[in-house]
């Protein structure tokens, strides 16, 4: 499951006050938040010194389901972004069924709520906000370092207990895939994508998807030590989380299925 | 539903295993192409597409409640000799999540045949009848003798053909036959059959 580019800014419109987001690179932040909150979207992200950037998102026109509308302000003319009906339809009848798919009720509302929150601050702002809860800033660089240490230590834990994992259900199967997925993934961060990073320069042009997963991955930590010993797995949440590593990242990143060399990374 | 001369009933494994994997990019080092199959594929497409040639619809039984369970099973029967050294649950999901995609999409190009509760009577012929197989139970699944309830009971002008590779059906073909007038195919014998 992912959503594609339409969608994804279909689905960040749909929730938006009025169905409309002020300008493109709100637009860009907020799609990048769409991350943190384990959706799939069909879009890459790099990093620039403002956070997520993606050059995906610069020339977006108008089409069937959203306006680009130019308006004043403070004297310059800025591009702003308004659902139109046939995107308000996508939005119903494909974007929420394949987002009901992967968070509950609470999640979505929940998601709503950030991105309406977001759309309020101002663009600085919700950088600022991105680059505290990822660690992409140079002084947080120690921290992000222990983050990758701990995320490593506590996957090899919840790796070595997989054997153990019956395969009797299709939700068993798929939590084993994500944790040997997760594990591989913050192996490879650990010792080759982070590896060099040094203790004085930003992180230029780095593939903003290594900070997405490591922090997701942090995220669901709590989440796999307690489903490993739980017997009704939580399918919902096992299949989001699995869609979300598996899905959010094609050829153009080292660590994708989609990659014909991943087993070099991995061996 | 009788204007149909003879008709051809699949059970779901039989259906799920006209599904083409499609291996992404980092695994097809693995394999000699890049769909796989499952080994009974060519001689279940031979049959589908002689019913297409000649017009006949083919049907599956409803409702389908171990629907997960085939899932599996014929995902494990596509791996089966294969030697996948990098992410091996990864790419079995890979092929589960197609196959739960492939029978969402392909359950509508088939007609349905309802299952029948009533199956205390059957079960007593099995019963009776009982056989030694090389599964682990020797009787028939009640999910199975809903399946004979219901094809036993739908009204059809000719033959009915169910195509099956489950071993409760063509472990008991002539007894199947004899008492509920149905012909168990085979899978792997399927494409033999003359449309």
């Amino acid at each position: 499951m992912i959503l594609s580019k339409d969608e994804a800014i279909c689905l960040i419109l749909g929730i938006s006050k009025n169905r409309e987001v002020s300008s493109p690179t709100k637009l860009n932040k907020l799609l990048a938040r769409l991350n943190l909150y384990f959706i799939p979207i069909d879009i890459s992200f790099s990093l620039n010194k403002f956070g997520s950037f993606s050059a995906d998102l610069s020339s977006l026109q108008t089409n069937e389901y959203y306006n680009v509308a130019p308006y004043n302000y403070m004297g310059r003319s800025v591009n702003k972004f308004v659902l139109k009906p046939k995107g308000q339809e996508l939005f119903t009848e494909t974007i929420k069924l394949k987002i009901n798919k992967i968070l509950t009720d609470g999640e979505f509302n929940s998601l709503k709520e950030t991105i309406q929150y977001l759309s309020s601050l101002s663009v600085t702002e919700i950088s600022d906000n991105e680059h505290k809860k990822l660690l992409v800033d140079i002084d947080d660089r120690f921290k992000l370092q222990q983050k990758i240490n701990e995320s490593f230590i506590e996957l090899i834990d919840i790796y070595q207990q997989i054997n153990k994992l019956p395969e009797n259900e299709i939700a068993e199967i798929r939590l084993k895939a994500l944790i040997e997925y997760c594990y591989h993934l913050i192996k490879y961060l650990k010792e080759k994508r982070f590896v060099h990073l040094s203790e004085e320069e930003y992180d230029f042009d780095a593939h903003m998807f290594d900070y997405y997963f490591l922090y997701n991955i942090s995220q669901i930590i709590p989440f796999l030590n307690k489903q490993i010993s739980e017997k009704e797995k939580d399918a919902i949440s096992i299949n989001k989380f699995y869609q979300y590593f598996v899905n959010s990242v094609k050829e153009e990143y080292p660590f994708s299925i989609d990659n014909k060399n991943l087993k070099e990374l991995i061996v | 539903m009788g204007i149909f001369k003879n008709t051809y009933a699949f059970d779901d494994s039989s259906i799920l295993k006209l599904c083409t994997i499609s291996i992404r990019a980092s695994y097809q080092i693995f394999f000699p192409k890049r769909i796989l199959t499952a080994r009974n594929y060519p001689k279940l497409k031979l049959l589908i597409d002689k019913l297409a040639m000649y017009g006949y619809p083919k049907f599956r039984f409803v409702p389908a409640e171990n629907i997960e369970e085939n899932i599996m099973k014929v995902a494990n029967q596509i791996l089966e000799g294969y030697n996948i050294q990098m992410l091996g649950t990864v790419f079995k999901i890979e092929i589960i999540d197609q196959l739960t995609d492939f029978n969402d999409q392909i359950r509508k190009e088939f007609l349905e045949i309802i299952k029948d509760e009533e199956i205390d009577g059957i079960k007593q012929t099995f019963e009776s009848n009982l056989r030694e197989l090389s599964k682990k139970d020797n009787t028939p699944q009640d999910d199975d003798l809903k399946i004979i309830a219901g094809y036993y009971k739908y009204g059809c002008g000719g033959n009915k053909y169910l195509i099956t590779e489950d071993e409760h059906f063509w472990g008991y073909s002539d007894l199947i036959l004899k008492k509920f007038n149905i012909y168990v195919v085979k899978e792997w014998e399927c494409h033999t059959l003359n449309v």
